[in-house]
This record gives structure tokens, sequence and C-alpha cells, in this order.
């Protein structure tokens, strides 16, 4: 098997992983991207929902590891198979959701409970300051990559390689200009950019307390958000160790085999996996994590299914943030009701396309 | 502090949020100088109307406690010295009350000691 198709193989497979354990991981009055009280997890029509959606899964990874292993991948595009597998999963996400939303309504099973909403009046409220220690690795290396650049910029040749497979080898060259020769350091100020802000963003993101057990959920995304923002900042670090060992390659300090350009693949790629695996074990706002015991408050989290399109997609036009905790998923998401929001995505493109005219 | 909102409750929620924010204010759990969520922070984590919180908050400035601030958000002040006024107003509220109570049958004992826990719980300093 080549190498790319076993990684794109095996990003596959773990993805695949992170899906199957997602319901588990998310908050219990949530059953895909539908609320439900606390006590209906465990209902006949959840549970079958649950053991259909992960069929399902099987099934469409099974069909993305056949096509990208059977059809050459340049035929069908590096990310024919993933988006596939993708649309596959998204489709049976909704059968499941649908399933849910069909017994929730059938058996009406918000009729006779306490629904309540719950509020920190201190946005600050048990939480600490951002750790914006935590992003001096990545500063650091980003400010190594451009001295090092600089300094070697005079010796370097009238062509200089900008794109590269997923192995390294170069696949386009540039004319020698401050513009393709630092191009590294382009990409790692893109990547610093984006995840600085996201994490800024998100420490800043309203809460949801449930409000049959206030405090205790406030201590866990607390709890959740500390551990979360220091590991994506680290994550940004390894991105730009990454980018600086391409640099080295790039200005001819470094010389590079195929070992090594693995290596440096799996730098981020382990990097992300550690993440991924910490934030399964907290589960998303740290629901799976200890907290003091409270009495309970007789209150169930509100049914607020209509905020969410799709269970997945935040469009409330009436909450002034930008990001929000997911639904199904661990982290965040964009609140589409939002006029950034609208802007995020496009922003995005830009600046990758403004990058890749910067090398023509 | 957290706010907790009963939506199933007859108590209209503008209501349960004064309650409690007054609470909290007469228990110093909020102290002169902090700040308040805006009003559109505040009606979406609680998921109620702008106007639900709005009205908690002016009738919270009316009486003194808190103030309005651009962009729609409070902050609350030092405590105001007692007004005579609001010492009359108060006194009434409580003789009618205590009425209420007394025609209902409850006993003068148990009204006292039910006015000295109210005092108790409410005036509690922060944990």
């Amino acid at each position: 098997m080549p190498i790319p198709d076993a990684i794109l193989a095996a990003v596959m497979v773990a993805s695949a992983l992170g899906l199957w354990f997602l319901p588990q991981v998310t908050d219990p009055s949530i059953a895909f991207g539908v609320r439900i009280p606390p006590e209906r997890r465990s209902d006949p029509a959840v549970v079958a929902a649950t053991r259909n959606y992960r069929l399902g899964l099987a099934i469409s990874l099974a069909t993305g590891l056949v096509l990208l292993l059977a059809v050459p991948w340049p035929k069908v595009g590096l990310a024919g198979p993933q988006l596939l597998f993708l649309a596959l999963f998204f489709v049976n996400y909704l059968i499941a959701r649908h399933q849910v939303l069909d017994a929730k309504q059938a058996g009406q099973w918000f009729q006779g409970l306490r629904q309540g909403t719950a509020a920190a009046t201190d946005p600050d409220l048990g939480q600490g300051a951002f750790p914006w220690l935590y992003l001096a690795p990545a500063v650091v290396l980003l400010v190594l990559t451009l001295v090092i650049g600089i300094a070697s910029y005079r010796a370097l040749p009238a062509l200089i390689p900008v794109h590269f497979s997923l192995l390294g080898q170069p696949t386009r060259y540039a004319a020698k200009s401050w513009a393709s020769a630092l191009f590294p350091v382009w990409l790692q100020l893109l990547v610093t950019g984006l995840i600085t802000a996201a994490s800024w963003l998100s420490w800043r993101s309203p809460r949801q307390i449930n409000p049959a057990q206030p405090g205790a959920s406030l201590e866990r995304s607390w709890q959740f958000r500390a551990r979360m923002i220091r590991l994506i900042l680290l994550l940004a670090a390894a991105v730009n160790l990454m980018l600086l060992a391409s640099g080295l390659t790039v200005w001819r300090i470094l010389q590079a085999g195929p070992p090594l350009r693995i290596v440096l693949i799996l730098i981020p790629l382990v990097a992300a996996a550690i993440l991924v695996i910490v934030s399964y074990r907290m589960g998303q706002e740290g629901v799976r994590l200890a907290a003091p015991s409270e009495a309970p408050t007789g209150l169930v989290a509100r049914d607020d299914d209509r905020l969410w399109k799709g269970g997945m997609l935040y469009f409330n036009p009436n909450d002034p943030a930008i990001l929000v905790p997911k639904r199904f998923g661990i982290g965040w998401t964009l609140n589409f009701g939002h006029w950034l929001a609208w802007l995020v995505i496009p922003a995005i493109v830009a600046v990758t396309v403004a990058l890749r005219l910067l090398v023509r | 502090m957290i706010l907790l909102l009963d939506h199933s409750k007859g108590r209209p929620l503008y209501r349960q949020i004064y309650d409690q924010l007054i609470g909290a204010l007469a228990g110093r759990r909020l102290s002169p100088g902090s700040r308040l969520p805006t009003v559109r922070r505040l009606a979406a984590d609680l998921s109620v109307n702008l106007h639900t919180v709005r009205r908690a908050y002016v009738m919270l400035a009316e009486a003194g406690l808190i103030s309005l601030e651009r962009h729609n958000g409070a902050r609350v002040l030092a405590l105001p010295p007692p007004s005579p006024a609001l010492s009359d107003r108060f006194g009434a509220e409580l003789r009618r009350l205590v009425a209420e109570g007394l025609a209902g049958g409850l006993t003068p004992d148990l009204i006292t000691e039910l006015c000295q826990q109210a005092v108790a719980d409410l005036s509690q300093p922060p944990l």
C-alpha cells in the first residue's frame, strides 16, 4: 500500500472511531442533537438510534475505505473518499436524529417536567485568565523560523519549491523572492493567528450551565476549557515545528529523506490525536469529569431544539456570541445567526488564496 | 452568582430574575461596582426575551440598586443610605403581609420566627 493511502486510511479509521464514541461523550440531555430529559438516555428509542447510527457508521467507513484503497486516488481526487465517508456519515446521523425526534414528540418526553435555564452573572465566574503563556512555544518557533529564513535568503537558488506532495516531494516551484522564500513563515503566521483567535473566542464563549446541577456543570466546563485551550495552543506549536522543519529543507539546511518526512507529518497528527483523546476523556464541556456533588435542583435543561438546525448548526440571531459549545461533538461551533460567522469561512478562503498568489 | 429560571412555574420570568438578583444584592453576593451581563447576553443564556431581562434590570435601576450602562450592560451601585421613604413603604408592605398571615391563622410567634429566618437567610455574607 502506498504511504499516502495508508495515512489517509488511518485518518479515516481514526475519525470513524471518534464518531463511534461521540454519543457517549456528549451531554446526557442531548441525543443526536435533540434535547431530551437525561433519564431518556436509556429509552429504547435512543438505544435503537445509537445502534443504527453505529451500524451506518461502519458501512460508511467500509465504503470510504473501499473507494480509497481499490480506486487509485488521483482518479477520484485526494479528498474524494473522505468526502463520501463524511456525506454517508451525515445521512446516517440525520436518520438517528429523526428516530429520537419522533419518539420524543410521540411520547411527549418533556410533559410534566420542570424545564429550566441557568446563567452566570459574571462571565468569568470560576474561570481564570486566558493561558497566554501556552502560546509562547508557537511564537518562539515562529520567530526562530523567521530568523533562519532571513539568514539563509542570500544563499538560496533562483527557483524555490513552494508546494509539496503529502510525502514532501516538491510539486511546484516559484521564483526566489521574500514572499516565496519565507512561505513556511507565512503559513505559521496563518495557523498561529487562526488558532489564537479561535482559542480566545472559545474561552470567551458562553458556558452552558445545566440547570439540574448548575454549580457542578460550571466547574466541569471550566476544567474542560482550561485543558482544551492549553492543548490547542500547544497544537499550534506542533504545526509550527513541522513548518520550521520544512523551512529548513526548503532553505537547504536540512536534507530530509522519506523517513524524516513521515516524522514531520506525524508531529501535528500526534499532537491532534492527543488533543482528541484528552477531550474524549473529559467529554464535551467536561460532562465526564468528576465534580463536587450537588443537590439536584429538580429542573431539567429546557428544550432548545429550535435554535439548532439539524441538531448541528446553531442559528440564534439573539445570541451575541460568535462561538458556542458544540451540540453533537466536542469543542465549539459558529453561531450562524451572527453576521460575523458568515465572514469567517470566506475570510479563511481569502487568506489561503492570497497565500497562493503570493508565490506565483 | 448563578441565576436559575424555572420556565414551567407560574411566576413571571422577569420576576424570577429580579428576585434572585435582589436576593444576591441583599446577601452581598453581588458587590458594589461588579458588572452584570448585557441584556442580550443574559437573555440568550436564560433563553428568554430581551424585554424580560430589561424589565428586571429597570426595576433594579429604579430602586437605585444598579445603574444601566451603554450597550445594555449594568453595574451594581454602592448601597444607598436607608431612606425614610423606603422604610415607610417597607413597613406598609410588611403590615399587609402580617395581616394576611394572621387572618389566615398563622400564630404571631410563627410570623416573628419566619421574619427572623428571612432576615438571617438573606443577609448571609458570601461563603
